[in-house]
This record gives C-alpha cells, structure tokens and sequence, in this order.
C-alpha cells in the first residue's frame, strides 16, 4: 500500500479526499446522464413521428430543429440555453436545468433519427393487419410497431447512449459541476495526473455498465427474429 | 341478399386506371375466386374491399352496410363508426402471413380479442386453442412465428383472421410465398372453411383448387372483368379466348 500512494506521490489523506471529490462527480455526472436518457428517448420518438408527418409544414419544421440541433455544437447549445435567456430577456437560469435541457433537446434530434429509420423499416403489412384486425391506429402504433422499433434500434441507441456518457463532460462549460470539472481542478492544484486517470477510469466502467445493460436487453429480445 | 354487393368500382394510381368499373356480388356462404394474370387488379379489388385502399368511384356494401356511395362518379364513404363496423365484418389473409413476430401463436390470436372486441382473456384463449385445433397447431401456441414453417404460419394468420369471427373473408394469393410442399395443407384449411359454408372471395392462381372449391370465379383483365361465372363455364373449352389462353400459358409451365 506504501509503494502505491509513494508511486502517485499521495498521502493516504490526500486520496481519500480525492477519491470522495470523484464520487461526488460521478453522481452528478450521472445525474445529467440519466434526466437526459429518461427524457430524450420519448422525445426522440416524437421527433420521428412528427418528421413522417403527412403535413408537410410539421415535417419541415421537425427537420429545421434537427439539423440545428446536429448540425452546431452542443458546447455551445449549452451556453446558449444557460446565457441566451439572459442576454436576451433578463431570465437567469437555472444551472441544472439548463444543462438537461440543452442535452435533452440536442440527443432527441439524434434519437429521432434512429426510430425514424426504425419506424421504417416496418413492414407496411403489420400496420395493414393491425387495421383489418380492427385495432386503432394508435393501438397498432403502440402495441404492434413499437415493441419491433425498440428491438431493432437498440445497438444505435446503445451507441448513443455511450456518447452521451463522455459528453457529460461538456457541462463543463456551464461551470455545471460533475466528474470531468473534478478532475480538471483537481489535478490542477494537486500538479498531479491521477485525478485525471481515475476519472479515465470511472468512464470506462459507466460506459461498460451502460453496454452490458444493452448487450442483457438485446439478448432478452432475441425471442424473435 | 348478398353478403357483399361492390358496383362499378374505379381505381387509379396516377396515370394508370387499375380497376375499370368492377362488379362483384357473394352471397352468404358462397365462395368465389378471382383469378387472372399478373397486374390485372385483383389484389387492389381485394384491397378496396377491405378498405386497405379507398375505391375512386363505385359503391361498395358489406352485410348490408354502405361502405361506399357512389355520387356524380365519386366514391363517397360512410362515417368512421360504419366503416369501423364494416371492418370488425371483415377478415383478410395477407400474402406474407403478417403474423405479429414479437407475439407468441397463441398472443397473436387473443390479442385482438381481447383489446378490439373486448372479450375477457379466458373466452379469447377459449376461442383460440379451439382454432389451433382445428388448424391441427395445438402443440404451437406458444411457438414464436419464427419458429413455424410457411404453410404453418399461414394456417395460424387463418386462424387469427377467424377468431375475430368475420362474416366474410378475403385471401390475397394466401399461397404464393409457401414452398410447394406446404401449399396443400394451406389450401386443406379452406376447403374445410368452405365445407362450412365461410364466405370467402378468394384471389388465387391455383387454378385446380379455384376450380374444385368456387361457387363463382372471376376473370379479371386488366382492371375489367372479363367474367363471372361458374367454374365450369370458365374453364369450359368454349370459354372466351383470352380466358383460354391464360390458362394454356399456366398448363406449359
């Protein structure tokens, strides 16, 4: 145990703040991970049902927002959602909020993509046989679409979904606290490269988590092909 | 009193006239066939009738329901509750099964039941393995339809088309995508149905079972019906000539 905190040049004391600095980032790292999965994929089916509307305004509309949304960077959707309402109307915001609503507006135009062309790629015969059996359209939409949908974005959104537990970091530039803000201040006044590392470290293992909880649910619905 | 009654059914997609003012009547518990060559319309007939596409012009009634009115050459439909019931009426087998995949056979022949007609989960399970049987599918009910052969899922694609216990039912070319082997025991179940005197409007190019089973089969020609008879007529040696021909063009093969 000495010739580790010798090696990375730590007393015992001095780690253990460390490490509960770390946990605390984590938490809060995790916080903005989750809001914005639990809210982004609803919205993200939205996003792709509206796109393939029939009206063509509410298509183009949708498309606008998604392009704006893919197309500038969400560093600065970040700022822009915490400061824009400032600058331009007095309201200050607040800093959590701001910081899901920017990612929750940003992942949902990428997830609308990704059920767009899982919406697709449904036969229009299952629609067809859910009509002539009699169910509503929302009931075909629901009951007999979605499930498939779900099945067959799953390794896009798992994709997704690790992005976006890198992209945490980015609240960084709100002075949104978490992780990545730990570890750059941290390994700034201790003139030290193992907050960095640790913090290495913690992200692999939430991206590993996050693709074995994908890998499990892609093998329950391998029932059916 | 027919069981369905369509006159003068027009249908274009675009520049192209699919259906030129087509006339079909069943009675109850007759069976007719609608046979003809490729890209004649008989599938967007079927299609009209089962309100998967909407007719141009022409009127259509089913179990004495006004589906469609004709008014000065446009086809003007009921009310969403009319057209709704007309729907609970009808049963359609689709080509390629359609099956619910995420669904297990016995899911997939309950599920409407219960969420469409609202019958309670123990009669829609009743109703269903009473039909697995007589589709002899017992053992599969809770296979996935992955699991089954063709022949099978189409026999469990009968089976959930019946469970909604339609007055009439449509088969859009219900053998075409099965392998050759498993074709008799698809057209076994409907010769059975027929036995009990189903309703049924059959598209089909068996012309050996559209012959054996019919009442009445239609030839359609180009978006015309060229007749509607009885089998023996049409495939009688005098029949007329572009019949004739269509039906030496299949004997070659």
């Amino acid at each position: 145990m000495d010739f580790f905190f010798d090696m990375i040049r730590m007393t015992p004391e001095t780690f253990s703040n460390l490490m509960n600095q770390m946990i605390e980032g984590t938490w809060q790292a995790l916080e903005i991970f989750l809001y914005t999965a639990v809210f982004s994929v609803p919205l993200g089916i939205v996003v792709a049902v509206l796109r393939e509307s029939s009206l063509k305004p509410v298509a183009a509309v949708t498309r606008f927002y998604q392009l704006v949304m893919r197309g500038t960077p969400l560093m600065l959707q970040l700022m822009f959602v915490m400061y824009g309402p400032f600058y331009m109307f007095g309201i200050g915001m607040n800093r959590f909020f701001a910081c899901i609503l920017a990612f929750v507006i940003n992942y949902a135009a990428y997830f609308g993509e990704i059920f767009r062309a899982g919406i697709n790629s449904i036969p229009r015969g299952q629609y067809e046989a859910g009509q002539v059996l009699g169910y509503t359209r929302s009931q075909t939409f629901f009951h007999i679409v979605l499930p498939q949908v779900v099945k067959r974005v799953l390794p896009p959104i798992g994709s997704e979904f690790l992005v976006l537990v890198k992209d945490t970091a980015l609240a960084n530039v709100i002075a949104q606290p978490q992780l990545f803000d730990v570890a750059k201040k941290t390994s700034g006044s201790m003139v030290s490269v193992v907050p960095l590392v640790v913090a290495a470290v913690i992200y692999l293992v939430m991206s590993a988590i996050v693709e074995a909880g994908f890998h499990r649910a892609e093998q329950k619905l391998n029932y059916y092909s | 009193m027919y069981l369905l009654e369509a006159n003068n059914i027009h249908k274009s997609f675009g520049e192209t006239h699919v259906l030129k003012g087509v006339d079909l009547v069943v009675e109850e518990g007759q069976v007719v066939s609608i046979i003809g060559p490729s890209g004649s319309g008989k599938s967007t007939l079927l299609r009209c009738m089962t309100q998967l596409e909407t007719a141009d012009s022409g009127s259509i009634s089913i179990c004495g329901r006004t589906m469609t009115e004709d008014r000065n050459g446009t086809a003007v439909y009921s009310d969403k509750n009319q057209l709704r019931q007309i729907m609970l009426d009808v049963g359609l087998v689709f080509q390629n099964f359609q099956l619910f995949p995420h669904w297990s056979v016995l899911r997939n022949l309950t599920d409407a039941q219960i969420r469409v007609l609202g019958r309670k989960k123990e009669e829609a399970e009743a109703v269903a393995r009473e039909l697995l049987s007589r589709m002899k599918l017992s053992e599969k009910e809770s296979a996935y339809p992955c699991q089954l052969s063709g022949g099978q899922q189409q026999r469990v694609a009968i089976a959930r088309a019946l469970a909604m216990s339609p007055k009439i039912l449509f088969f859009d070319e219900p053998t075409s995508a099965l392998d050759p082997e498993l074709i008799g025991e698809v057209l076994e179940i409907i010769r059975d149905l027929a036995r009990q005197h189903m309703t049924m409007v059959i598209v089909t190019h068996e012309m050996t079972f559209a012959r054996e089973i019919s009442d009445k089969v239609m030839f359609l020609d180009h978006g015309s019906v060229l007749a509607f008879d009885t089998p023996e007529k049409i495939f009688a040696q005098e029949a007329h000539s572009r019949i004739q021909a269509f039906l030496s063009l299949l004997n070659k093969k």
